[in-house]
């Protein structure tokens, strides 16, 4: 018979068959062979088909959006939120309204098109990590903004609509 | 621009894609929701135990039930978690005995009869002093979770805690009446009505309208007009205006959207008796019942499961003008 757990933080009661319980293969799986490298505009050398970089780690020097890039975070190019705006509250009848104002951003991974994050070395991981210490800091100095979230879809299934390796 | 809209109810976030917005016409996929009479158990009589008769409507046991009135109720605890037996009942309402997959092909007899059993269901197990909540919901075709057998069908789950959406939105709802002593969905309905733009739908009970703050695109909410905070009561003799508006509204995405899959939840006060004293006193003023129509068109990815702030691609005016433009 099935159990109900109470998640502790936020109280949320939660099924969990006991009974008839699934076995770990026998949910549907996907492919993530990673595609489309050709045309993929997240690549070495196709810099100019994406916005602008904010921030990127290069082992020596260089200039913005050249190619010689570890890691490059640019403002996604269909941006939930933008943050160029002015941030404006308003009250229409009964309903509260603010500007779509905030930062929408993608951290490319890895230069390579073929690496899924779990083929990242731990040096390769280390700089994705500090790359999102980056933006989460110069993000938290603009008084507007009150939530950064970090978050990656890996998979179709999760959302993901471009296959080199990003968040 | 995009526009970031707070839900009344929840106090939820959502963003409202404004420039960039998809047509809505851009939702319409290709799905099949048919399948092969021949296959399908529900025509054939099924082997789970037949609850209730209600005219074509036949309610069964789950045949994989989560909640059984199988062994006693307890609650534990087990360090800091707390565990409850799953005592309840898990059933399914096949809402007619010809192989017809979309409740919007229904006669709008056989969908009265569908709600009136939803309410003799719940009647039955407000009895159970165990059981806190009973929730009436459809998950129409594979993307909205229903396994791939098209006859039409819905579920009813009476589980013995309040779950924490219904509670958020309870305290929502208390929030408001406790500010303006009036109840929130009667000053909304008056709003919307004089608005007009979200307004789908109006008949003598009902109002379906495209929430302010939708989640999802073409989400749809379903309000009556007499103010009631349970649904079991509320829809008591309403029960062919309710059918009227659930097949007009079906029929204008099964044309206008191309048979997409959907959900629907009917969303109504828990059970107050449970446990000897009233948990919620006053819900009876300041919550009222509704429905979630919900067709499953986007995917929700790691922004929405990260902070449970959504963004929405459409703006719900140009879906509820969508709607009404639908001519079926």
């Amino acid at each position: 018979m099935a159990q109900l757990r109470r998640d502790p933080i936020v109280g949320r009661w939660v099924v969990i068959d006991d009974e008839h319980p699934k076995g770990p293969n026998d949910f549907s799986k996907e492919d993530h062979t990673p595609r489309h490298a050709e045309i993929c505009p997240f690549c070495p050398g196709r810099e100019n088909r994406t916005p602008l970089e904010v921030d990127a780690v290069r082992p020596v020097e260089g200039v913005p959006n050249s190619s010689n890039w570890q890691v490059r975070t640019i403002p996604n190019k269909f941006p939930a939120l933008v943050h160029e705006e002015h941030l404006v509250k308003e009250g229409i009848g009964m309903f509260d309204v603010i500007s779509g104002y905030g930062a929408h951003e993608v951290v490319i991974e890895n230069p390579s098109h073929n690496k899924q994050m779990t083929d990242l070395t731990p040096k390769e991981m280390a700089l994705v990590l500090s790359q999102y210490q980056r933006r989460y800091q110069y993000l938290s100095l603009d008084p507007n903004l009150k939530y950064v979230v970090i978050f990656k879809n890996f998979g179709v299934s999760a959302g993901a609509t471009v296959d080199h390796s990003q968040s | 621009m995009a526009q970031i809209r707070k839900d009344l109810l929840v106090s939820r976030w959502v963003i409202v894609a404004t420039e960039r917005a998809r047509r809505p016409a851009a939702f319409i996929e290709q799905t099949t929701h048919q399948t092969d009479a021949k296959d399908c158990s529900f025509c054939n009589a099924p082997k789970e135990e037949l609850l209730l008769t209600n005219g074509n409507v036949r309610v069964f046991k789950s045949g994989t039930p989560f909640f059984l009135h199988g062994q006693p109720f307890s609650r534990q605890r087990q360090g800091l978690y707390d565990v409850s037996s799953s005592w309840g009942s898990h059933e399914v309402v096949v809402e007619t005995p010809v192989h017809v997959a979309n409740m919007a092909d229904l006669a709008l007899q056989d969908i009265e009869k569908v709600f009136e059993t939803y309410v003799q269901r719940m009647n039955l197990h407000r009895q159970d002093k165990s059981i806190r909540y009973v929730l009436a919901y459809k998950n129409y075709g594979v993307a909205a979770g229903s396994r791939p057998i098209g006859h039409a069908r819905s579920q009813i789950m009476a589980v013995p805690v309040n779950p924490l959406r219904v509670k958020d939105k309870i305290a929502g709802a208390k929030r408001y009446f406790d500010f303006h002593e009036r109840c929130l969905f009667c000053d909304l309905i008056q709003q919307e009505r004089k608005d007009s733009q979200r307004v789908i739908l109006e008949n003598r009970e009902f109002l379906a309208l495209t929430p302010f703050a939708s989640r999802f695109p073409f989400e749809v909410w379903i309000i009556p007009k007499r103010h009631c905070c349970d649904f079991s009561k509320g829809i008591t003799g309403h029960e062919n205006q309710l059918a009227q508006m659930m097949k007009e509204l079906l029929l204008r995405f099964k044309i206008g959207l191309n048979d997409p899959a959907y959900n629907y939840m009917i969303q109504s006060a828990p059970f107050e008796e449970g446990g000897g004293y009233k948990k919620y006193p006053t819900i009876e003023e300041d919550y009222h019942w509704h429905i979630e129509l919900i067709p499953r068109l986007t995917r929700v990815a790691g922004f929405e499961r990260g902070t449970g702030f959504y963004i929405n691609p459409i703006p719900p005016e140009m879906i509820a003008e969508f709607l009404r433009e639908i001519r079926i």
